[in-house]
């Protein structure tokens, strides 16, 4: 047992990371926000569709409006003007529905709308709707209202427009691909070795990583393309990272029709060894360095945020790191397995 | 019918089941109707398959190993 502990390890990392990827609420946030009219000068209903709110149970919501300039050079005082509705109106927890009075003149026609209780802290929903007929100049209307910063903690995912609670992809979907990369890793080290020394278990490992890889790369490429279909509308769009993940994926699918095309092992081993380092130099270009040279839709790459930055909270880490070894573990476990499996049929083979 | 065939036909609503509007979805979470738990306990099933799976055919192979090392 004492040599199968990576193995249970595997396995209880997995089922942490679909109890807790999965179980975990996410943070209050706004989903909605529609206005009966957004015509400058009317007083407008607004109803605030909240999610994962409390608004009843708060003891008191504050709600306010703000519009922004977005002309250059303009003060820093003359930036924001804030709007405060009147009538609240709370019907459930997650709905709530206010009176604003939309002024003729204001910084700007964009309108962003602020929550705050006690409960849930300060949610902002951004651009909410466009103010018709508004005459923007730089004025200043009202500052922004104090309010507590209490806010109920637990724990919970980041809420994000759009995404919304296919945030917890994220512990299954990028998993995969960096799971995928470590496992080829060490079939990088397994080609290395086996130019070094010679020894064909280093082949074995160096295929079978290819093997375990590219099942991690299709599972990668299959819940990509489900999560793209809920976020971006498509199932595939042509985008820098996505094209650079199926390029690389192809690439490796070469380096097993490169195996059955040589039947001598030691030659098989030496070429596809030569070719994997290569494979793998070539899927370090094609999904970390190129898709960060240009635009893409995939969030870590070019003229886009990050997950990393904001978005990969401290709460999701907690989940992504361990899921990452789990599934590098269970990768490591099928090529030991298919290795083992090799050498026996090996054996049988010289024993005939 | 082959083997192929029943997995495909099984998999078919996954594929054509159109993405719900989020408004729709939102509206009673699976959270607030406890639904969530559910879905836990069927990804559990899967990943308890897959290593009961694993740990059949790990001992299989370690059987074959040890016939090996005897003969």
């Amino acid at each position: 047992m004492t040599k199968h502990w990576w193995k249970a390890l595997a396995f209880l990392l997995l089922a942490y990371t679909v109890y807790i990827g999965l179980g975990t609420p996410l943070s209050p946030g706004v989903i909605e926000v529609t206005s009966n009219s957004k015509q400058a000068g009317d007083t407008v209903l607004v109803h605030i569709k909240g999610y994962n709110t409390r608004f009843q149970e708060a003891e008191k919501n504050t709600i306010w409006l703000r519009t922004r300039s977005t002309s250059k050079g303009v003060g820093e005082e003359f930036k924001y003007a804030f709007l405060y509705p009147f009538n609240q109106m709370v019907s459930s927890n997650t709905d709530l529905q206010v009176n604003v009075y939309l002024p003729n003149i204001l910084p700007g026609g964009s309108v962003d709308v602020f929550v705050n209780n006690e409960l849930d802290g300060t949610i902002l929903f951004r651009n909410a709707f466009f103010i018709k007929d508004v005459i923007v100049a730089p004025i200043t209307l009202n500052t922004r209202p104090k309010t507590s910063t209490e806010e109920e903690n637990y724990f919970s995912f980041p809420f994000q427009t759009i995404l919304y609670e296919t945030i917890r992809n994220l512990n299954f979907h990028v998993t995969m691909w960096f799971a995928m990369m470590l496992i080829l890793f060490i079939g990088l080290i397994g080609s290395i070795q086996y130019l070094n020394s010679g020894k064909l278990v280093y082949d074995w490992w160096a295929e079978q990583t290819v093997n375990v890889g590219l099942l991690f790369a299709f599972l990668g490429l299959a819940t990509g393309c489900v999560w793209a279909k809920y976020t971006w509308g498509a199932w595939w769009v042509n985008d820098a990272k996505l094209n650079g993940a199926a390029v690389s994926t192809l690439i490796y699918m070469a380096y097993k029709v490169l195996r059955s095309a040589v039947s001598d092992p030691e030659k098989r081993g030496r070429l596809a060894a030569v070719y994997n380092i290569f494979a793998f130099a070539m899927l370090l270009v094609f999904i970390m360095i190129l898709p960060r040279m240009t635009d893409s839709l995939h969030p870590g790459n070019g003229g886009n945020p990050a997950f990393s930055s904001y978005d990969l909270d401290n709460n999701l880490r907690m989940v992504f790191y361990p899921a990452i070894i789990g599934w590098f573990l269970v990768g490591l476990w099928i090529c030991q397995l298919q290795v083992r499996i090799k050498r026996i049929k090996i054996a049988l083979d010289e024993h005939e | 019918m082959s083997k192929l065939k029943i997995v495909s036909i099984a998999l078919l609503p996954l594929f054509i089941s159109q993405p719900v509007m989020a408004n729709d979805a939102l509206t009673e979470t699976m959270f607030q109707s406890g639904k969530i738990y559910n879905a836990i306990i069927v990804a559990m099933i899967v990943l308890l398959g897959i290593f009961f799976y694993l740990v059949r055919l790990d001992r299989k192979v370690s059987a074959l190993e040890k016939e090996i090392k005897n003969s």
